[in-house]
C-alpha cells in the first residue's frame, strides 16, 4: 500500500499527462443506484450527480482483512486520487459485502490535501490527517468529525463481482481539481 | 450519498473575474480571503492563464489555492447574477500563512446571499406585526413609528425605560452609529451587548492586573516554551491561532477544561497536558499552582522587581485608575491587590492552595497539578521557561472575578505579560469591532454597587422587574444568548404579545397610539433588525423587524485578535431593500432631531469614527489622517493594504526606524508622495517598543510601553474563595443533579444563523446534542444516539438588588436573605453522545444551538463584583426519552470521538 505517500510534486505533476480532465459525460442516478441495497434512512429516489468514471477492480474480498486499509489509485494514478479501501466490521453507509463493512474513500484530506494513507483509526473507523486534525467517519460516508474539511470525504462506490471489488463512481469532488479527472480508458 | 449530496465539480473564476479581498466574518482570527466574482454563464478553465487565480489545476497540497464546492455559490451584483468564490488568501503571510483556514471560513461563500439559493429567506423588507402577522411595510412608517414611540417614551418615563441589546462587534462602522445614539445622543444607561447583561470588563480581573487583554500577537504565541490555555481549545473555536501558530516549533500547551477536545488530546501527545476540572474552581487550581511555585521559588523574581507594583505604588497611585470607579476599589485599599510579599504571604496562608487539598476541590490529579506548575514555571539550567497564558471563556463565565485575578497573578509571577513568547492575553470569542463615539452614562445606571459606586446596569434584571418599555435588538438572539433563558422568554412574551394593545393595521397614526398605550400599561415595543428572521425575538415578540445589510454587502472594518485592521470589502448586492446599521440608525436619529448622523456611505462613518479611538488599542486615526494628506478616502487607504491590514494602534512617524522583520508583521504604509509614514503595533505593553518621540496625530499612550496601570506596573491581586463559595455551594449539583455546562466547534458558528442553512453543516450536527461520561450514561440507561431531555427545578434568578449600601449586600448570602433570589426552571433536549472525554457528573453541551438553549440551565445571578453571568455552571437532571433517527441512519451525525489526533 502506500507506494505514493509522500508524493507532493513533481513526479505527481508529470503523472498528470495520465489523467484527462474533461469528464465524458454526467449523469444523473439516483441514491439507490449509488449504492444499491445500501442507503440507509434515507430517500432511495434523491437522484445526484456523478461523473462516468471508470470500472476499476481494487481488491478481492477474500483477501481483505478487518482494519487493514489497502491503497488504490482511482479513476487512474495520478495527482491526489490515492484511495484507501477497507474493512471496517461494521455497517457502513454505502458498505458493500455481506456485513455491508467495505468501503472505500479517497484518502486526500479535502481540507488542505495532506495524505491521509496511513490515517485509519481502528478503533473509532476514522480517517485522519496529522496536518491539521482533520478526521471523518468512514462508516457514515466520510462525514467530518471534527476539523476543519470543507468536504465530506470523497467516496469511492463500489461494487463486488464474484469476489472482486470494483471502484466504479466518485462521490464528491477529490481535492486540487475542479472536477474528477477520468482515466483516458474511461 | 448523504444529504448533503456533494457535487464533484466547481466552477473556477475566469481570468476576468472581479477580486476583491476581505477578512472572514466570524471568529476573532479573521484570517484573510480573497473573493472572487464572475457573472453567470461563463466559467474559467484549468490552465493557469485560464483562470483568475493563475494556477493550474488540480492545485497542489498545502497552497491553499483549491476551490472546494462549499467555497461557491452565487449572488447578486449590480442587480445581475454572479458565481462567487472565496477562499482564504493564499498569498498570505500572516494570520493565515499560505491561505490555511477554519472549516467556518471555508463554507464563508455558502452565507452568500443568493436569491435561488439556501440564504433566499434573508431579510428583505421592513415588516411590521399587524394582526399578529409580520407585513411588508415601507422604511419611512417604520422609522415614524419607533422614532414617534421613542420619544413619547422618553419623555415619559426617562431614558432609562428606553433600551438597545446589541451585538458587539460587527464592524466599527455599525457600533460607532449604535454607541453614538445610544450613550451620546439618548444618554441611556439601558444597554447591553449581545454576550453580558451590561457594558463593561470581560475579564476585570486581568484588566485590573493593568494587563491589556488583546496584548499578544499571534506570532508570541508562535515563540512560547509553554502555553496555559485556560477555559478553552483555540483548535475548536479559534483555528488558525492554533494551527499555524501553536502548532508550530518544540512547544507544550497545558489545557484546563472539564471536556477533552482534539486541541487537548494533540497537547497530551506533544508533551504537554490536559487538566480535566471540576467546573468553577479555576480560582483554586490558579491558587494551587501559584503555591507550588511560591514554595518553590520558581517566580521570576527579577521580572516581579522591574515590574509589579509595590504596596505604596497601588496605594499612592490610586490602583490602577481615578476614584470611584468599579476597579478603584478592587486594587486599592488592601482589598485584594496586593505586593508581591502580600501576595506570597496571602498565598501560602490558603488552604485551599494546599496541593491536596486542590486536587480534591478542582478534582484534577495532584501529580498533574505539580507537573503543571514545573512546566510553567521551574527554570531549566538556571533559565525561566517562556510561558504564556491565554484564557477564553471556561475560564470567565464560571467564576469572572476571581478566576481572572488569580489566572493574572499566576501569570506575573511567572514573568508573563510584556515580552515576545511571554505574554498573557484572552485568545477572544468575537472580532474587536466596538467602536464607542461616547463612553457609557453610567451616572444614570439604575445599579450601584457597595459605598459611593455607581455600576453597569443588569440590563435582563431591568426587564424581569418591568422597567424597560422600549427594546431595539440589533444581530442578538438575546434571550437564548443569557441566563436563565426560559425564564426570559416569559417575560418578553407576557410584554409583548401578552398586551392586549396590539397593531391591527398599517398605519402609522394608528400604530403609534396603540404602542402608546402598551407602553403605558407596563408593556414594551420591540424592533428587531437582523440579517434573518430570528426565534422568538424576531418571529414572536417583536413588532417591528427590521432587514439589515451585513458582511459582502457594505464596505466595512475592524480588528483580530491581534488588532489586525482590515477592510471587508462588498462585493455584491444585500437583499431588497435591507440596510447597513449605521444606514438604519442614521435615519432613525435624524427623525429624533439628533445632529450629525449626515453620512453619505461607511467610509464617512469609518473617518468619523477615527477620532473617538484615539487613546484605545484599536487607535486607526492615524491611518486616517494619512489617508486625508495623501487626498484618499480612508477605506481606499486600508483596502491597499489588502488582507495584511496593519495592526493597531497606528502610530504615524515622519521616519519608520522599526526593523523590517517588525513593519512586514505589524503593517506599515510609507508612501514617497506622502510626508512621513505609518506603521502598526505588534505587541503592546512592551517595554522594548521603539516609539521615538510622538509626531503628527500619534498618540502614545502608557500602555504602549508599560502595564496599563497607574504606575504603569503589574498589579497583583488576592483572590479570596470565600467571594465566591456561597453561591458555589449552593449551585452544585445534589443527588442525580448534573453540572451541565456549555462551549463549542468548530463547525457551528454561534447560533447557526449561517449554518442552519448549510447542508454540509446540518448534515453534521443535524440537533443539539449532549456528551455525558460513559460511566453516567449507563447509569441512566442511555446510548449514543438517544433523545435526552435534561431539566433544572432550581434555576436561580436575582430579582433585585439594583442598590448596595453595605459592604457585603451584593453577596448571595445577603442577596438571598433579601429575598432578591428567586427560583425559575428551564430544559433543553438532544441527542447523547456517550464519550469519556467528559468529566463523570458533567454533561457537555453546544452552547447556542437553536432550540434548545443550554443557557436554560444557567443561573441569573451574575458575578457581584462585575455583573458578569456564569455560563458556564448549569445543572439538570438527565433522562432518556427515546432513539434519535441519527442512531440508526448513517447519513447524517456522527458520534465518533472527536479527540482522536492521527
Amino acid at each position: 500500500m502506500n507506494d505514493t505517500k509522500g508524493c507532493q510534486s513533481k513526479s505527481c505533476v508529470a503523472r498528470r499527462g495520465f489523467l484527462k480532465t474533461g469528464v465524458t459525460g454526467v449523469v444523473t442516478m439516483l441514491l439507490a443506484d449509488v449504492f444499491p441495497g445500501r442507503v440507509q434512512g434515507q430517500d432511495p429516489n434523491q437522484s445526484i450527480q456523478v461523473a462516468s468514471y471508470p470500472r476499476v477492480a481494487v481488491g478481492k474480498v477474500s483477501q481483505l482483512e478487518q482494519d487493514k486499509p489497502i491503497w488504490f489509485a482511482y479513476p487512474a494514478d495520478g495527482l491526489h486520487t490515492g484511495c484507501v479501501l477497507v474493512k471496517l466490521g461494521r455497517t457502513a453507509g454505502g458498505g458493500v459485502g455481506e456485513a455491508q463493512d467495505i468501503v472505500a474513500f479517497s484518502a486526500r484530506c479535502t481540507h488542505m490535501g495532506g495524505d491521509m494513507s496511513d490515517g485509519y483509526v481502528a478503533d473509532h473507523k476514522l480517517l485522519g490527517c496529522g496536518e491539521h486534525l482533520s478526521t471523518y467517519d468512514l462508516t457514515r460516508h466520510g462525514i467530518l468529525v471534527a476539523g476543519h474539511a470543507t468536504e465530506s470525504l470523497p467516496q469511492i462506490v463500489l461494487e463486488i463481482q464474484d469476489d472482486t471489488i470494483f471502484a466504479t463512481a466518485i462521490v464528491g469532488l477529490l481535492y486540487g481539481y475542479s472536477q474528477n479527472p477520468t482515466s483516458e480508458q474511461a | 450519498m448523504a444529504e448533503s449530496n456533494p457535487t464533484d465539480r466547481v466552477p473556477l473564476p475566469p481570468a476576468d473575474a472581479q477580486v476583491l479581498t476581505t477578512a472572514c466574518d466570524y471568529c476573532i482570527v479573521g484570517c484573510g480571503y480573497k473573493v472572487f466574482t464572475w457573472p453567470t454563464g461563463s466559467e474559467g478553465g484549468t490552465g493557469a492563464r485560464e483562470n483568475a487565480l493563475g494556477v493550474d489545476f488540480p492545485t497542489e497540497q498545502f497552497t491553499g489555492q483549491w476551490i472546494s464546492p462549499n467555497a461557491h455559490s452565487q449572488c447578486v451584483v449590480d442587480g445581475k447574477k454572479h458565481n462567487v468564490v472565496i477562499i482564504a488568501d493564499p498569498d498570505s503571510a500572516v494570520v493565515n500563512v499560505n491561505g490555511n483556514h477554519s472549516v467556518r471560513g471555508g463554507c464563508l461563500a455558502k452565507k452568500v446571499y443568493s436569491p435561488d439559493g439556501p440564504t433566499k429567506d434573508r431579510l428583505s423588507q421592513p415588516q411590521m406585526r399587524i394582526g399578529g402577522k409580520l407585513t411588508p411595510v415601507s422604511w419611512e412608517l417604520a422609522l415614524d413609528v419607533m422614532a414617534e414611540v421613542s420619544q413619547y417614551i422618553l419623555d415619559k418615563f426617562g431614558v432609562t425605560a428606553w433600551g438597545m441589546k446589541t451585538y458587539s462587534y460587527q464592524y466599527f462602522e455599525n457600533t460607532y452609529a449604535i454607541s453614538k445614539l445610544a450613550f451620546e445622543s439618548i444618554k441611556t444607561p439601558a444597554y447591553a451587548p449581545h454576550d453580558k447583561p451590561g457594558p463593561g470588563n470581560d475579564t476585570a480581573g486581568i484588566d485590573d492586573t493593568g494587563l491589556n487583554t488583546f496584548a499578544a500577537s499571534y506570532d508570541d504565541w508562535s515563540k512560547a516554551d509553554v502555553i496555559f490555555i485556560s477555559g478553552t481549545d483555540p483548535y475548536e473555536s479559534k483555528t488558525i491561532i492554533f494551527t499555524d501558530w501553536m502548532m508550530k516549533r518544540d512547544k507544550k500547551l497545558i489545557m484546563v477544561m472539564p471536556r477533552k477536545t482534539t486541541g487537548a488530546a494533540w497537547a497530551e501527545k506533544n508533551g504537554g497536558l490536559f487538566l480535566p476540572i471540576i467546573p468553577g474552581t479555576d480560582t483554586v487550581l490558579h491558587l494551587a499552582l501559584a503555591r507550588l511555585i511560591l514554595e518553590n521559588g520558581w517566580q521570576d523574581q527579577q521580572f516581579i522587581d522591574n515590574f509589579v507594583a509595590s504596596r505604596w505604588e497601588i496605594d499612592s497611585g490610586f490602583g490602577r485608575g481615578t476614584r470611584n470607579t468599579p476597579w478603584q476599589w478592587r486594587t486599592t485599599w488592601g482589598k485584594l491587590g496586593a505586593s508581591f510579599q502580600q501576595y506570597k504571604e496571602w498565598v501560602l496562608s490558603q488552604e485551599i492552595a494546599e496541593l491536596d487539598k486542590a486536587a480534591e476541590i478542582t478534582g484534577i490529579d495532584a501529580a498533574l497539578i505539580q507537573t503543571a506548575a514545573e512546566m510553567i514555571a521551574k527554570p531549566i539550567d538556571g533559565k525561566h521557561p517562556r510561558t504564556s497564558f491565554a484564557l477564553e471563556k471556561g475560564n470567565y463565565w464560571s467564576n469572572n472575578y476571581l478566576n481572572t485575578a488569580s489566572y493574572a497573578s499566576l501569570a506575573v509571577i511567572c514573568g508573563a505579560g510584556n515580552r515576545e513568547g511571554r505574554v498573557v492575553s484572552r485568545l477572544g470569542g468575537h472580532q474587536r469591532g466596538w467602536y464607542g463615539a461616547a463612553d457609557y452614562p453610567r451616572i444614570y445606571s439604575p445599579e450601584k454597587g457597595p459605598g459611593r459606586r455607581k455600576k453597569e446596569i443588569d440590563l435582563d434584571r431591568w426587564v424581569e422587574a418591568g422597567n424597560l418599555r422600549f427594546a431595539w435588538v440589533i444581530g442578538t438572539t438575546w434571550c437564548q444568548a443569557m441566563a436563565a433563558s426560559a425564564e426570559l422568554m416569559q417575560t418578553f412574551e407576557s410584554m409583548t404579545t401578552g398586551s392586549p394593545h396590539q397593531i391591527d393595521k398599517a398605519d402609522k397614526t394608528h400604530a403609534v397610539e396603540v404602542l402608546k398605550q402598551r407602553v403605558d400599561e407596563g408593556g414594551m415595543f420591540i424592533v428587531d433588525q437582523d440579517i434573518y428572521l430570528r426565534s422568538p425575538m424576531g418571529s414572536q415578540y417583536a413588532d417591528l423587524v427590521l432587514p439589515a445589510a451585513t458582511w459582502g454587502e457594505e464596505d466595512f472594518t475592524r480588528c483580530n485578535g491581534e488588532r489586525r485592521l482590515r477592510l471587508y470589502s462588498k462585493f455584491c448586492d444585500p437583499p431588497g431593500e435591507a440596510k447597513p446599521d449605521w444606514w438604519i440608525i442614521a435615519q432613525f436619529a435624524k427623525r429624533m432631531g439628533f445632529a450629525d448622523y449626515d453620512w453619505k456611505d461607511s467610509n464617512d462613518v469609518f473617518e468619523q469614527a477615527a477620532r473617538f479611538g484615539r487613546k484605545g488599542i484599536l487607535n486607526y486615526h492615524p491611518l486616517v489622517h494619512y489617508a486625508q494628506q495623501s487626498g484618499k478616502r480612508g477605506h481606499d487607504l486600508l483596502r491597499q493594504l489588502g488582507t495584511h491590514g496593519i495592526q493597531t494602534p497606528v502610530r504615524y512617524r515622519d521616519q519608520l526606524t522599526e526593523p523590517d522583520e517588525y513593519k512586514k508583521y505589524a503593517g506599515f504604509l510609507d508612501d514617497p508622495n506622502t510626508t512621513g509614514a505609518i506603521v502598526g503595533t505588534k505587541r503592546l505593553h512592551d517595554p522594548e517598543i521603539d516609539l521615538g518621540d510622538p509626531e503628527g496625530p500619534t498618540v502614545h499612550m502608557k500602555w504602549l510601553s508599560a502595564f496599563g496601570s497607574h504606575s504603569g506596573k503589574a498589579i497583583l491581586h488576592k483572590t479570596p474563595w470565600e467571594l465566591f463559595s456561597d453561591f458555589y455551594q449552593r449551585i452544585t449539583p445534589r443527588g442525580d443533579e448534573f453540572w451541565v455546562t456549555s462551549g463549542r466547534v468548530n463547525e457551528i458558528w454561534q447560533t447557526m444563523f449561517d449554518d442552519s442553512r448549510r447542508d454540509y453543516i446540518t448534515q453534521r450536527w443535524p440537533e443539539q446534542w449532549i456528551e455525558i461520561h460513559p460511566d453516567d450514561a449507563k447509569r441512566h440507561g442511555i446510548e449514543s444516539g438517544d433523545e435526552v431531555q435534561i431539566t433544572n427545578d432550581d434555576v436561580l434568578i436575582q430579582t433585585a438588588g439594583f442598590i448596595a449600601v453595605h459592604a457585603d449586600e451584593a453577596s448571595f448570602t445577603k442577596l438571598q436573605e433579601n429575598g432578591h433570589i428567586r427560583v425559575g426552571r428551564g430544559e433543553m433536549k438532544g441527542v447523547a453522545i456517550v464519550t469519556d472525554a467528559v468529566r463523570p457528573g458533567v454533561l457537555w453541551t453546544n452552547a447556542l444551538m437553536p432550540g434548545s438553549p443550554a443557557n436554560s440551565l444557567v443561573h441569573r445571578v451574575p458575578d457581584p463584583i462585575t455583573n458578569r453571568y456564569r455560563f458556564k455552571l448549569g445543572k439538570g437532571k438527565i433522562k432518556k426519552l427515546g432513539e434519535s433517527p441519527y442512531k440508526s441512519d448513517l447519513t447524517k451525525m456522527s458520534f465518533a470521538p472527536r479527540t482522536v489526533v492521527v
